[in-house]
């Protein structure tokens, strides 16, 4: 675990938040994200995330 | 007087008295928002007033 | 052995218990109704009549940010006076009494609105938070908030009382840095709350009775916002405490300055109150030029809240160094993400210092036209009552509630997701209603989108702004929910002891840095009164001159159903007239 359960959890919420903002900025700037597209990525996001956190074997683990 | 830094929540694995203690990470996170606080002024600027036309003038 | 505040002062933790249920109630029925709203007006659910959305509204708003957040205040003042005075207050029943007050006030006020779901009672008041006029609720309403603000005076000269017999006892010593900021704030409160309670007992109570026949609305109004901008600062100031005494602890680390926060507390007393005429941009009847002086104060008042970002940063810094946290950024790993009573406050802070950028916005009166009445000041609102402050109280509470009843906090992973729900929720929300704000949807209806009229959403549809808004307000209300059933449990959680003693680390800059004239509360309250009659003596008589102390014939505009000349006659006999 490169990342505690609760340092985890924190980082997605914080992900979720960037997501919501930057769709919003992106849209100003003419590039138009659907829902569905916002929500694929951040499924992408955050379980490539949730990947790296679990199933690298550096040596901190809480 | 005793240090009574000490408690079960959070115990801390060294002391670092006032002398010792210099705030280089506040100073970095307080840069960062600043550097965020710019991006939303040139934002709010850039959106609301270059990017809206003037009131249109209609004449009947 | 444990060391917790109910050990050590009983009495005073079971007032202090009082309060935070009495505060949990309000915030129970309040969340309940932000969750009806935010699926009506975005036309998802509609459970409820348009016209009762009012009602809704109006207890939305009371309840939440009069009385959940002045109950938590009080409890946790008690708590703080208590703690860094090591004493009991003077004569307890005085603190009963405050308390008693407080609660017959919060039932009337609630009983006036509440009445307005039922046609059986002929009372109600549906005049919002903010009871401007020509809007008229029942009497029972006004004189309930009477009694309440009459109760957190008392409440204040309580502390004041406190301190005094601390102060003749223990002569010479700095004023303990938790009771300064109660107070301080006390003393804001008091400057500000006059505004109130003259409009209210000088003019929208007479009328409302019916012994004056009219109302300036404008004197009103800018008498409501006298009031109306130190309050928001009422709601916060208990949550920089919490920031400032608690948060470093709970970081593993101590203060880092004392003075600083000292300074910080007193610019709230000289800087709250001259700035009320800054919810008034839009208002006619006020002159630019107050205006422009109402925000050149609001832009001075940025300087506590930016003093606080780093203090509390700093603090925070502190303990991460001391454990083990290295690098400019890599502190932040180091810090105990994993206890809710740190994390929720430590995210409320974050949503603090992006939401003050809204507040700017408000501020300035230019951009202020943009967003005025637009569901962007809602959006304000949230992140920062809201959050700032809601959250802060929902996560100093996994602190203080052990601490309050000896028994240890139940589903301390739960409530770490707690928190962080609040955090996602409150983000989706406030973005659509920061987004609708934009576009020019107003605030306070249930009706936010006209017939032939379609918004010129800047991203996305009005039909996805309206979703966000419903999810996050979802969000948040099983938040809520989450966090009262964590609270039950903990309750009736004995045979338990806490996990953490009450014990508060000194700050790393202590007293002895500040010079003593911080302590000089006499010499802060003048100053506070000459910037006061700076900003409103003249826009007062200006507005008394133009529309006259009774207003130019202004009529009622009742939202409560009962014939006024009935009430007249009900109300003079039973004060014996």
């Amino acid at each position: 675990m490169r990342l505690s359960w609760p340092q985890l959890l924190i980082v997605i919420a914080l992900l979720i938040v960037i997501l919501v903002e930057l769709r919003t900025v992106l849209a100003f700037f003419e590039i138009h994200l659907s829902v569905t597209a916002t929500a694929v990525l951040a499924v992408v996001v955050i379980g490539a995330l949730v990947l790296w956190t679990v199933l690298s074997s550096a040596d901190r683990s809480e | 007087m005793s240090d009574r830094n000490t408690h079960e929540l959070s115990a801390p694995d060294q002391t670092i008295d006032h002398d010792e203690y210099d705030p280089v990470g506040t100073l970095a996170l307080i840069l960062l928002y600043f550097l965020v606080l710019v991006l939303m002024w040139l934002f709010t600027y850039f959106i609301e007033f270059l990017g809206n036309d003037p009131t249109p003038v209609i004449i009947v | 052995m444990s060391n917790t505040f109910v050990d050590a002062y009983p009495k005073q933790a079971r007032i202090i218990r009082q309060a935070f249920l009495t505060s949990f109630i309000a915030l129970a029925i309040g969340a309940f109704f932000g969750l009806i709203q935010a699926l009506h007006r975005t036309n998802i659910l509609r459970a409820i009549e348009s016209p009762t959305y009012y009602t809704v509204l109006t207890g939305h708003g009371v309840f939440l940010v009069i009385t959940f957040t002045i109950f938590f205040l009080v409890g946790v003042y008690q708590w703080a006076v208590t703690e860094s005075l090591e004493r009991g207050p003077v004569d307890m029943r005085f603190t009963w009494g405050w308390y008693g007050l407080m609660l017959t006030g919060t039932m009337l006020a609630a009983f006036a609105i509440l009445a307005g779901f039922t046609d059986a009672i002929d009372v109600s008041a549906d005049v919002l938070f903010t009871f401007y006029a020509p809007l008229q609720g029942h009497p029972i309403f006004y004189i309930g908030l009477v009694v309440f603000v009459v109760g957190t005076w008392l409440a204040g000269a309580d502390w004041f009382r406190t301190w005094l017999a601390w102060k003749g006892e223990n002569p010479g010593k700095r004023i303990p840095l938790p009771t300064f900021m109660v107070l301080t704030t006390m003393i804001m409160w008091y400057i500000s709350s006059i505004g109130v309670a003259v409009a209210i007992l000088a003019f929208i109570l007479p009328w409302s009775i019916g012994i004056v026949e009219s109302i300036n609305p404008t004197l009103t109004r800018t008498l409501f916002w006298y009031f109306g901008h130190p309050v928001v600062y009422f709601w916060l100031l208990p949550a920089y405490l919490m920031w400032y005494i608690l948060l470093p602890k709970l970081s593993g680390g101590r203060l880092f300055s004392d003075p600083l926060a000292r300074v910080v507390f007193i610019l709230f007393i000289l800087l709250s109150t001259p700035v009320g005429i800054h919810h008034q941009y839009l208002d006619p009847g006020i002159a630019e030029g107050f205006k422009y002086i109402a925000m050149t104060n609001t832009m001075f008042l940025l300087l506590p809240s930016l003093l606080t970002a780093f203090t509390v940063v700093a603090s925070m810094e502190h303990g991460a160094r001391q454990r083990g946290g290295k690098g400019y950024f890599g502190w932040l790993k180091a810090l105990p993400w994993r206890e809710p009573a740190f994390t929720g406050m430590a995210l409320a802070g974050m949503v603090f210092a992006f939401g003050g950028f809204t507040g700017i916005v408000n501020a300035g009166m230019n951009i202020n036209y943009l967003v005025h009445n637009s569901l962007w000041v809602p959006g304000h609102i949230h992140t920062q009552v809201g959050t700032a402050v809601a959250l802060t109280f929902m996560a100093g509470s996994y602190w203080l509630i052990p601490q309050l009843t000896g028994n240890r906090l139940v589903g301390r992973g739960i409530a770490l997701f707690q928190v962080v729900l609040w955090f996602v929720g409150i983000v989706i929300m406030t973005n659509a209603m920061y987004r609708g704000g934009l576009i020019g949807m107003p605030r306070r209806t249930a009706e936010p989108e006209y017939e032939g009229f379609n918004y010129e959403v800047a991203a996305g549809s009005v039909g996805e702004l309206n979703a966000q808004v419903a999810l996050g307000g979802t969000l948040l209300f099983v938040s809520t929910m989450i966090f009262l059933a964590l609270m039950i449990l903990t309750l009736f959680n004995g045979e338990s002891e806490p996990i953490d003693n009450r014990t508060i680390p000194a700050p790393l800059s202590g007293p002895e840095d500040s010079p003593p004239v911080l302590d000089n509360l006499k010499l802060w309250v003048a100053i506070a009164a000459v910037l006061v009659v700076l900003a409103y003596v003249i826009p007062l008589a200006s507005i008394v001159s133009r529309g006259g102390l009774f207003g130019p014939d202004i009529g009622p505009f009742p939202v409560f159903v009962e014939p006024v000349s009935l009430l007249i006659e009900t109300v003079l006999v039973s004060i014996g007239w």
